[in-house]
């Protein structure tokens, strides 16, 4: 398991905890990251938001956010 | 003929808004929710004798109740007085965007599904079952291009079928999950409330909203049920973790299984083109954002200007001959001035700005319809999180430097409305167009080719100007723990859809007139009568006299009487300014020379206030100058995208008394140089 802001462009895998308080919980649920949900990082360049393809959607999270979601590796 | 009330219910960038001004058109009325910073809007269509009216709710992701803008929303469709909720999605994203219809179900108010943006959708190769999903989600489902109103037909004929029959939103699906997911704690909660639900509320919603810790929620529930069952529910849910997590991953489990059975994609997935690579790497991204917007901001004045002249023209053309006629008449020569001076001089000045504000939606609406937008803010966040806001905030920046007044109303992307207010406040510091007229020319005068080092100093002090304000109000304005750092989906690329771009662009210039034409004309009506003198010397007007009792104060700020009321002209117009130095400098009429401002002899403005100013003094104008309050514009914007009189007036407040400190300083500085 590791923090999704350690990722590199290309890896995919699955969001295994979110924390963070219930207000962040409730925003990055509600735009398709839940607990369980594939993911794959598209690009992860250092001081910028991360980005990565989500549910059908391409998404732009900053860095201190993506310290609190975990995810299990799948694949590179 | 019969009423009905259908509100609009969606995630940011589902096309509410667009659908709203494609049904209401010109028939709305935009307002704050009562006792809200959140903007409330409202209108009307008629169909077939029958008049529908429409509430647009605030665009928000989910129905928990953790802002504003979501218990505006929550309450609103809690107090049952819409007959429909239209809930949309994008077709394009679909599985993200149906989070709403799931976090709907369970809501025991009739709903339709409108699916958005269809066209973007059949042309990723996505076929989409409409009936499979009306069958399995009990509701009528339509597809639309919001911005294309010929596709509205199903639309309307749904709207009128529903008001015979109105149906709800089957929930069992999600139920099913629920007991299933969540297990005895979600049957535990269930059984200490009301079998039937509250109000509009199904026992299955409210019980998944305890579990997500939603505190309307609780206080619904409190309300209804009794002390010891209370206190039961709160040992049961201190007894869940991860409740909230575990329900968004039930509703997106429902929205898998709906898509599952109802969506084809036979295409592949989009592949990212070479040039989205580009605008959101590392080393591009900021050049590209950077030049479409100058490149944006020359394309506003392009068609910006044009108009600007048409409607000073026009207005100069009719002022003349309408004053003789007036004359001719018998009006006294006191209310022709009033009216050919004052207002009309304020008449042109408004519909400069609309133009102005014309050019500037229109370019940066386009850029926003075809999805780069959202580029350029993920390209900047990490410079506007030096200021505790977020890449959305930079948008309002750019455009601030060509006109405040678009900056302010370019804020409406961003999610929160202390984050919103922090934008506007802080984009108030960037120099628009028309300060960089007056500050190149009175420095050009003054400092000959020490000019450059002015601007400079000026520039520096502006990003100090910045961070402090960014101190001073961040605190109570944008609190730490209120802050949302970005997360934001990155649309589609898609083509404009220019009928309701120009639409939407026509609609936000007419508000921006309607609030232009009241304010300027009541303040240039003060200021006329201010400086009004029958025989046209400016040492019989109050002003003069006004100036002059209060110059030992302002010349503690280095001011002169004259440059402090071209400080104060400025307010209303960055330009005001050179033509109040234009008449007092030179003691003619001193109205004639703000309603010409742009015909201001700078020649003759230069020599005779050489003559008078000195070095320290001009330095401590520039500087007052500069970090005055941009416009009355930008102002009354301000007020009307921030719901917030209170707050406007201190900022405009705080903008003033520190444009006065940087004078005293600068004027002291100054002595000690020159």
């Amino acid at each position: 398991m590791k923090k999704l802001s350690e990722l590199q462009g290309g890896t995919t895998g699955m969001v295994t905890a979110i924390s963070g308080d219930t207000r962040f919980q409730s925003r990055v649920t509600s735009i398709g990251l839940t607990v369980g949900s594939a993911i794959e990082v598209i690009q992860n360049p250092k001081k910028r938001p991360l980005l990565l393809y989500g549910r059908d959607t391409m998404i732009a999270i900053n860095r201190v956010d993506s310290e609190k979601i975990m995810v299990e590796v799948t694949g590179k | 003929m019969s009423e009905t009330t259908i509100a609009l219910l969606g995630q940011p960038n589902s096309g509410k808004s667009t659908l709203f001004n494609g049904l209401t058109g010109s028939r709305q009325h935009v307002g704050n929710w009562p006792g809200k910073t959140v903007e409330s809007k409202r209108g009307a269509f008629n169909r077939q004798g029958d008049t529908y009216h429409v509430v647009d709710l605030p665009g928000t992701y989910s129905l928990s109740a953790n802002s504003e803008e979501e218990i505006v929303t929550r309450n609103f469709i809690a107090g049952g007085q819409a007959d429909l909720i239209c809930i949309l999605a994008d077709a394009s994203q679909l599985e993200r965007s149906l989070f709403m219809l799931a976090d709907y179900a369970g809501i025991q108010v009739p709903a339709v599904l409108i699916l958005n943006m269809m066209d973007v959708c059949d042309a990723q190769g996505k076929k989409i079952d409409t009936e499979g999903l009306e069958r399995e989600l009990g509701i009528p489902v339509i597809p639309m291009v919001a911005a294309d109103k010929k596709r509205y037909d199903d639309f309307y004929e749904v709207l009128e079928k529903r008001c015979a029959k109105a149906s709800l939103l089957k929930e069992d699906g999600l139920s099913t999950l629920y007991a299933e997911e969540l297990g005895v704690n979600f049957e535990k909660v269930k059984k200490l409330l009301p079998e039937k639900g509250i109000g509009i509320y199904s026992v299955d919603w409210l019980t998944t909203k305890l579990l997500e810790k939603d505190a309307l929620a609780i206080s619904v529930v409190r309300e209804v049920i009794d002390t010891a069952a209370f206190d039961q529910l709160q040992v049961e849910l201190g007894g869940i973790q991860d409740g909230n997590l575990r329900s968004a991953d039930c509703k997106f489990q429902w929205i898998e299984k709906l898509m599952k059975g109802n969506v084809v994609n036979t295409g592949q997935r989009v592949k990212r083109s070479r040039f989205d690579r580009a605008a959101t790497s590392k080393r591009w991204g900021k050049p590209i954002a950077i030049g479409m917007i100058v490149l944006g901001l020359v394309v506003s004045m392009l068609i910006g200007m044009p108009l600007m002249g048409l409607f000073g023209a026009l207005i100069s053309g009719i002022s003349a001959p309408l004053s003789s006629w007036l004359l001719s008449i018998g009006t006294a020569p006191f209310i022709v001035s009033l009216l050919c001076n004052a207002v009309l001089t304020a008449v042109s000045f408004a519909l400069q700005m609309a133009s102005y504000v014309f050019g500037i939606s229109l370019v940066f609406g386009f850029m926003e319809d075809i999805g780069y937008m959202a580029r350029i803010s993920y390209t900047f966040d990490n410079t506007m999180a030096k200021l505790g806001l977020q890449g959305k905030a930079i948008m309002p920046f750019l455009v601030s430097f060509g006109c405040n007044i678009g900056g302010v109303t370019g804020t409406r992307v961003i999610d929160s409305w202390g984050q919103r207010v922090m934008t506007m406040a802080l984009s108030w510091a960037v120099p628009c167009a028309s300060t960089w007229g007056v500050v190149g020319l009175v420095s050009g005068t003054f400092f000959g080719s020490q000019a450059v080092f002015v601007i400079l100093s000026l520039f520096a002090v502006a990003f100090l100007h910045m961070y402090v304000t960014y101190k001073i109000f961040g605190r109570s304005l944008n609190k730490e723990a209120e802050r949302t750092g970005l997360i934001m989906e990155l649309p589609p690329y898609h083509k404009p859809h220019w009928k309701s771009l120009f639409g939407s662009v026509f609609n936000k210039m007419g508000n921006v007139l309607k609030r232009a034409l009241l304010i300027i004309i009541t303040i240039s009506v003060v200021f006329w009568l201010l400086a009004y003198t029958p025989d046209g010397n400016v040492q019989s007007s109050i002003i003069y006299r006004i100036g002059t009792f209060i110059e030992p104060v302002t010349l503690r700020f280095g001011l002169p009487w004259q440059l402090f009321m071209a400080f104060a002209a400025s307010a209303m117009g960055k330009e005001a300014a050179l033509g109040v130095m234009a008449s007092l400098f030179n003691t003619d009429g001193i109205w004639s020379a703000i309603e010409g401002s742009s015909v201001v002899n700078t020649a003759v403005l230069s020599t005779s206030l050489m003559s008078v100013v000195s070095k320290p003094e001009a330095l401590a104008f520039l500087f007052a100058f500069f970090f005055n309050i941009p416009c009355l514009m930008a102002l009354s914007a301000t007020a009307q995208e921030s719901h917030s009189m209170k707050w406007t007036l201190r900022i405009a407040g705080y903008y003033i008394g520190m444009a006065l400190v940087m004078a005293a300083i600068a004027y002291h500085v100054g002595l000690l140089i020159f």
